[in-house]
Parts: structure tokens; C-alpha cells; sequence
């Protein structure tokens, strides 16, 4: 009898410990920040795209593929020697939106990827995806740094760091409070309430935002990018 | 006559790429279109995809994550496409499907594949020509035309069922001995055309008399003598008096006190609060989707060392055909148009076919988990449909109001919705001015009276029977004086087929130029949605006046929705039928009745 109930509890110690392994296994990879994602617009047919998988397949393997690219349906990741370390880089496709928000909540750092030779024509765009990012979740809370890289710096149109920080400034100034005042969504739990970005007595800039913003221009196709590889470096550090 | 053909994988990246003849009257890429219209929005189940002059055929090879496309001249048909893309995929997955599955072939040169083409090329083409042109079975033949290109008008309007036979009469091949055929046709207009009244009433007295026998003959022709003298009165043998007819007339207001004391009225109808928060999916239910998410992602991390262990056979259309039907039911069920379900689950069949399962996911839950990604990716919205801050912005940079048509068929509640939209932005802080472009509806005018009055907006009204783009004209410069931000515009309700009004809906959009053009549709609607909403949208655009910017619907307004549990599935149709997201969704009578989509929500509800 005594050797039976210790035989059972035993067995239920083994069974408990291996459930909590294979919980924290499981469990670790959940909300763990381990990722740096590249993130941006999505070309749509008069619009061009802004360069989101050209600059994972330059870091990757410092060309540009033969053929060329077509828009990304999937998240391409890959891993970057960063200084000797690998670190995990992934590609979200800007025609999926949904994907976006799953894989936030695992960004360690974010590229901002802007097309500065038509930023005048898709700020309010590209302003709506940045706002998205910088409200989702604790990305404000846990103030993860993020690099606003203004591609296609070597077209004649290209505006610079700074106008391009004005105009999304500007179109921000009008996104964020319709946010917050935007309609419910119908059924299911009420979403949480968004943050909202800067003060709201002052006009907004960027320097209001917690998170560590940098704001820098260079070229996907012509191999310059520095500051993606510094911010990189950083990052992981 | 092939122009390209396209080797690419799913992350973007085109792995081979053979251009052989010029493109010309296509603005960028056609491969680039063939992405974004059709594989992401989840028409991979169609056979081709025609885009001006060019036809594009595809085949998926999902264990190795390639799609295969061929761009070829729709005049001068390639019919040995399909048989060109099977054998290139073959030749190709033969020599370089390893490297491929290795995962990183970035640097694989394959520029020694254009000869191997060029050979599978001359082969595929010769073999076609030599063997007698068959007649291509009827699906093979059936053409999926984007959305913009199908013809507005499906069946003749106007024109009653007499007048078919007619028409088929004509067509028939003219045949001097052979009357067989035709005799009958021939007979039949002629025969309707003579008939005249008497003829039918004796008819139908007839066929009465034939079960009644009793029935007192002289009752039948005193029938239809009366029927053609009486005329139609509220209250017979009365003559109305002008004090009657001054109460019926409610065009003009009352006395003020009393007006006011009505406006109050209805106005406390429209704002009370809801009896009970409207809930689609109870709280707890949603987080049972947190779950099952959890859940998959667990499958993938303890589950994948034991996946890679079996070496099970990949799937093929039979073991998904099953899986497939289940679900494609379960979404018809839910009240997703039958076209529409049958297409997505084509779809999601098509990305799954030579996936190897793995031996602890069944097919049954991957068809699942792959539609409902694809119903969220549908149904999170692409752009965005704030409203608001684009409202504002126009009135910022270009000094003008914000324009918005509102447009559907009879009585899906366009007033009712514009009325909620103007209460919503009067909320924010904006000014809102009303159109009644409704010139046709009696009651239309007076019943955007009493939201303006509510609501204390602005109306501009000319009463009935105008000119609608002349009165949404004149309305939009009075609002643009007085500086205001936002001119919401009613339509009068019509139906998809009625040429004559859609070619004047037409005329309103174009002359007007508003920023929006909101399609109004109800939950309620089955199979019928895709048809409204396709033919709204190719009217709109191509029955406007020649040398103007041809418009689309921009974005759904789902009425009703309060009265349909969880049936949604009219969202989907919408959605897919046109790609433009669902931008308010009205959920009861009153002004605060006014939601935005939650995707998961819908999808878990679709899904269940």
C-alpha cells in the first residue's frame, strides 16, 4: 500500500516537472524581445514600395537579388552577424497588417522604412503605420528604440531627415487625436485604450515620444546603410 | 505569345525571371499586380487573371514555398500555359528543389535556366500545335475578370418577360423548311400581344368555372366591370376637404411651439442609451481565441522535433477536399455568398496543396488555422478608414469640406447611417452639413429634416423631383462658404440593375468629385451583396461621363448587424467582393449606434 501511493506520488512529481518544463520551453518564447522587425508602407500600384525586403536581402548578402522582387507575402527573417552576434532580423510585408501586430510585441528595436522621394504624396500613410507601431502594446511603455531610415536618398526628389520628420509631425498632429476618439469596434472585448502619443497641449514632435527615435537617410540599392548597421549594433548590444 | 514568365517565392524575392516579347500599355508590373490583387487577397483558387490585354496563369509549389506565373497575350492565346507551367515546375523543382528546401538560396545562380526554359518551351509549344486544337472544357475557358471590368448590365432593364421570346426568335438560325422549332417561339409573342383583356378574364373565369359549376354565371362579367370603374379612395364616396388635406400636408411646419416639442421628441428616441451593451461575441468567448492561439504556437515549439520525425506524404486536392467542403458549408451557413465561400476555400486549398502535415496536426485543423488567417487578412483593413483625421486634414491643407456620398439599394438605412456619422463627427468637433440628394422618396427630405434638426446640422434641400448632382453641387459650394468641414450626401436607394439611375448616380460622383463614396449594405443581405456591391462599383466607374477620373466605392458601411447573432458572414462577401474595408458598422436605431469591425472577433464568429 505505502509503496504503491509513494510509486503514484512520484509519478505525479516526475509528471508536474516535466510540464513545467515544457512550459517554460513554450512559455519563454512568447513574450521574449528578441527581434529587430523592418517595417513600412506597402507599394500599392501608382506608389512604389518603399524597400523593406531590398534592405533585409542587403544586409543579408550585400546585393541586391538578380531579378528583382515582387511585393513579400510572408515575414522573411533572417539572421545578421552584428559585431559577431547573430541577430534575428525580420521583414514584415506592409500588405498584411494583421502580421504586424502579432510581432510586435517580440521587437527588440524597429526600422522605420520611408520612400523620401515621395514621402510628400504618402505621409499621411506612412504617418498612420508609424502611429500604429508606437501605440501598439508596451512598445511606448518599454521605450524601444526605433530608426526612421529615409530610403532612395540618392533619387534628385529626395527630401531630407528633417523635412521628413516634419511632415510625418504634422500629419501625427492630426492622427493621434482621432485615435483616441475613434469609434468602438462591435462585439468581443473593448480593445485597450490607445495611448496617446506626445502632450496634448502642445503641438506634437517627436522629441515627446519616450522611445529612442533616430532619424537618418541613406540608400538600399546603392549598398549605403550605415545607420541601419549602427543602429543594429546598437541595439543588440 | 508569352511575354514573362516569373519563378518567385512567397517573401518576394523572384528567384528567375524570362522576359521574351515588349510590354506595352501596362503601367508597372504586371506580376506586381498579379500579387497584390490576386494571391493576397486570396483568389488564388481562380484559374487565370486578366489585366488589360494580358492573362496570367499560376501554379503554387507549396512544399517549397515557389509560385510559378506565365504573363501571355489574351488575343493571341497561349493554350499550352497550363501545361508549360506543370513542366517548367518539375524540370525546375528537379534540379534545385534541394537547395530550396535548404532555405537559403539567395545566392543560387540561375541564369543556366533560361536555356532549360527555352527547350520546355519549344517542346510544350510544338506538342500543343501538333496535336488538333480541342475545344477547352467550359471551366477552363471561364475568365475571372478583376472586379472593375465586369459589364454593368447583366439582363436588358426595363424590359418585362414578353419581350425574350421575341428576342430569341431573332437569334435562331433562319431555316426555310424546319418550322418545328421555331413554330412555337413564333406563336407565342403573337399570341401574348393579341390576348387582350377579355380574352384573359374569360380565361381565368374559365378555369374558376371549371371547379365551381354552381357558380351564378352572371356574377363573372359583373366582376370585371366593376373592377375597371371603382378607383382607388382613402374613404370612398368622400371628397376631401382642404382643411383635410392641409392636415395630411406635413411639408410645411406647424406651429413653432409644437415643432419643437416633436423635434424633442424624436430627438430623445435617437440619443437615449442603449438598453444593453451590444456584445457580437460575449466577453469569455474571446479569450477562448487567446487559447487556442497559444495553443498552435505551443504545437510549433514542443511539436516540431516530433513533426520533423514523420515523413508523412503531402497533402493532395482528394485528403483536402473533404476539409475543404466542411468548411465551405460551415461559412455558406453563416450567411457568406456561395461564390465568395467556394473562391476562398479554393484559395486556402490551393496554398495548401503538397504540405506535408506532419503527424500531429490534423488536415482538418491546418484548413482551419490557413482560412482563418486568410479571413483576418481580409478583413483587417488595408488603409485606413479614419475618417476623422482625414476629414480634417483636407479641411487643413486644401480649405475645403470633406465629402461623402452614401450609396446602396432600397432601405438598407443610408439616412439613418449618415445621420450616426454626422452625430459621431459633431462629437469630434467638426461642422457637418447635410445634402438631400434624395430627390425621389416621399419623406426622404422631411426625414433628413428631423436627423438635421436633432442633430443641429445644416440642410440643404430643394425638395423633390431635381436634379441630384445639381442640388449636391449647389450644396457642397453653400457648405464650402460657410466654412464648413464635412457635407455628408444622401442618395436616393436603387437597385444594381437599373441603368438610368446608377448612370445618374455616375453623374453625381463625377460632377461633384466627393472624397468618399461609401457603399451602405446590410448584414441581413445573402448572395445578393456580391452582385450590389460589383455592380455599384463598375457603374460608378464606368458609367460616368467620358474624360473623368473614374471613382470606386471606397469603403462599406454593414448596417443592421444588431439583428443577426452571428451570421456575419455578409462582411466577408462585401470585402472580398470589392478589397475596400469595412468602415462603420450600425448596430441599432440610435445616433451612438455606430462601431467600428473587429476582425478577430468576426472571424472567431465565422469560425466557430
Amino acid at each position: 500500500m505505502d509503496l504503491s501511493t509513494s510509486g503514484v506520488a512520484l509519478l505525479a512529481l516526475v509528471a508536474v516537472v516535466v510540464f513545467l518544463l515544457i512550459y517554460i520551453v513554450a512559455g519563454s518564447g512568447k513574450s521574449k524581445r528578441n527581434a529587430i522587425l523592418i517595417v513600412g508602407r506597402s507599394g500599392t500600384g501608382e506608389n512604389k514600395s518603399v524597400g523593406k525586403t531590398a534592405l533585409l536581402k542587403q544586409l543579408k548578402n550585400n546585393e541586391q537579388p538578380k531579378y528583382g522582387l515582387l511585393p513579400s507575402l510572408v515575414v522573411n527573417s533572417a539572421e545578421i552577424n552584428v559585431n559577431g552576434k547573430p541577430v534575428r532580423v525580420m521583414d514584415v510585408p506592409g500588405m498584411v497588417p494583421s502580421l504586424l501586430e502579432d510581432l510586435l510585441d517580440s521587437a527588440k528595436g524597429i526600422v522605420f522604412m520611408i520612400d523620401s522621394s515621395e514621402i510628400r504624396d504618402n505621409a499621411r500613410r506612412d504617418a498612420e503605420i508609424l502611429h500604429d507601431v508606437l501605440t501598439h502594446g508596451s512598445i511606448m511603455k518599454e521605450k524601444i528604440p526605433l530608426l526612421i531610415f529615409c530610403n532612395k536618398s540618392d533619387l534628385i526628389a529626395s527630401s531630407s531627415p528633417d523635412a521628413v520628420k516634419t511632415y510625418l509631425e504634422r500629419e501625427l498632429q492630426l492622427i493621434r487625436s482621432s485615435a483616441v476618439n475613434a469609434v468602438e469596434t462591435a462585439g468581443g472585448t473593448k480593445p485597450k485604450q490607445k495611448e496617446f502619443l506626445g502632450f496634448e497641449e502642445e503641438v506634437f514632435r517627436f522629441e515627446h515620444v519616450p522611445n529612442k527615435l533616430t532619424f537618418a537617410s541613406g540608400s538600399v540599392i546603392k549598398g549605403n546603410i550605415d545607420p541601419v548597421q549602427k543602429f543594429m549594433a546598437e541595439t543588440a548590444a | 505569345m508569352i511575354y514573362q514568365f516569373c519563378i518567385f517565392d512567397r517573401g518576394g524575392m523572384v528567384l528567375w525571371m524570362g522576359k521574351f516579347e515588349q510590354l506595352t500599355k501596362v503601367s508597372g508590373s504586371p506580376m506586381d499586380l498579379l500579387v497584390r490583387s490576386v494571391l493576397l487577397e486570396d483568389r488564388a483558387g481562380a484559374t487565370n487573371f486578366a489585366c488589360r490585354d494580358y492573362l496570367m496563369e499560376w501554379k503554387f509549389a507549396n512544399e517549397y514555398g515557389l509560385i510559378f506565373a506565365v504573363l501571355y497575350s489574351r488575343i493571341y492565346k497561349a493554350h499550352y500555359a497550363g501545361q508549360l507551367l506543370e513542366n517548367v515546375k518539375t524540370e525546375f523543382l528537379s534540379q534545385y528543389g534541394e537547395t530550396i528546401k535548404g532555405g537559403n538560396y539567395d545566392k543560387l545562380d540561375l541564369s543556366p535556366f533560361s536555356s532549360t526554359f527555352r527547350i520546355i518551351w519549344k517542346r510544350v509549344e510544338a506538342a500543343s500545335n501538333a496535336k488538333p486544337q480541342e475545344a477547352t472544357p467550359v471551366e477552363q475557358r471561364k475568365v475571372v475578370k478583376p472586379i472593375t471590368e465586369t459589364p454593368v448590365l447583366a439582363k436588358p432593364i426595363g424590359r418585362t418577360d414578353q419581350a425574350q421570346p421575341v428576342i430569341e426568335k431573332k437569334e435562331q438560325p433562319f431555316s426555310f423548311g424546319n418550322d418545328a422549332p421555331t413554330a412555337p417561339d413564333a406563336q407565342a409573342p403573337r399570341a401574348s400581344q393579341k390576348m387582350t383583356k377579355d380574352d384573359l378574364l374569360k380565361k381565368i373565369m374559365a378555369r374558376k368555372n371549371k371547379g365551381k359549376s354552381n357558380e351564378p354565371q352572371s356574377a363573372a362579367p359583373e366582376a370585371p366591370v366593376k373592377r375597371e370603374k371603382t378607383k382607388r379612395l382613402p374613404s370612398e364616396n368622400k371628397s376631401i376637404t382642404k382643411a383635410a388635406m392641409g392636415a395630411l400636408d406635413h411639408s410645411t411646419g406647424g406651429a413653432e411651439d409644437e415643432e419643437e416639442q416633436q423635434v424633442e421628441r424624436v430627438r430623445q428616441q435617437f440619443m437615449e442609451a442603449p438598453a444593453s451593451d451590444y456584445d457580437l461575441i460575449p466577453a469569455d468567448e474571446s479569450e477562448l481565441n487567446d487559447d487556442t492561439v497559444a495553443e498552435v504556437q505551443d504545437d510549433s515549439k514542443v511539436m516540431s522535433f516530433f513533426k520533423g520525425l514523420a515523413g508523412i506524404k503531402e497533402l493532395t486536392k482528394e485528403d483536402l477536399a473533404p476539409a475543404l467542403q466542411k468548411l465551405q458549408d460551415q461559412l455558406v451557413g453563416k450567411n457568406v455568398a456561395v461564390n465568395i465561400a467556394e473562391q476562398l476555400c479554393n484559395s486556402v486549398g490551393a496554398s495548401l496543396e503538397g504540405i506535408k502535415p506532419g503527424s500531429f496536426s490534423s488536415v482538418s485543423r491546418l484548413v482551419r488555422s490557413a482560412m482563418t488567417d486568410a479571413l483576418t487578412r481580409l478583413l483587417t483593413p488595408k488603409q485606413s478608414i479614419d475618417i476623422l483625421s482625414q476629414a480634417k486634414s483636407v479641411k487643413k491643407n486644401e480649405k475645403r469640406p470633406f465629402v461623402v456620398v452614401f450609396c446602396g439599394v432600397n432601405g438598407v438605412g443610408k439616412s439613418t447611417s449618415l445621420a450616426k456619422v454626422c452625430f459621431y463627427l459633431q462629437q469630434q468637433g467638426l461642422v457637418v452639413h447635410l445634402a438631400a440628394c434624395d430627390t425621389f422618396r416621399s419623406g426622404a427630405v422631411e426625414q433628413l429634416r428631423t436627423h438635421a434638426r436633432c442633430l443641429k446640422a445644416e440642410l440643404h434641400e430643394q425638395g423633390y423631383n431635381k436634379d441630384a448632382a445639381s442640388v449636391a453641387k449647389y450644396a457642397i459650394t453653400t457648405a464650402a462658404k460657410s466654412n464648413a468641414d464635412v457635407v455628408l450626401i444622401d442618395t436616393a436607394g436603387r437597385m444594381q440593375d437599373n441603368e438610368p439611375l446608377m448612370r445618374s448616380l455616375a453623374k453625381l460622383i463625377s460632377v461633384n468629385s466627393p472624397d468618399r463614396i461609401f457603399f451602405v449594405g446590410e448584414a441581413l443581405v445573402g448572395n445578393d451583396a456580391v452582385d450590389q456591391l460589383t455592380k455599384f462599383d463598375s457603374a460608378i466607374s464606368t458609367l460616368a461621363p467620358p474624360q473623368s477620373v473614374p471613382r470606386h466605392v471606397d469603403g462599406i458601411i454593414l448596417t443592421k448587424f444588431d439583428t443577426i447573432d452571428d451570421k456575419v458572414g455578409a462582411a466577408v462577401s462585401m470585402v472580398y467582393a470589392t478589397g475596400q474595408p469595412i468602415v462603420f458598422v450600425g448596430v441599432g436605431q440610435t445616433y451612438m449606434d455606430l462601431r467600428k469591425v473587429n476582425s478577430k472577433a468576426l472571424v472567431n464568429a465565422l469560425l466557430k
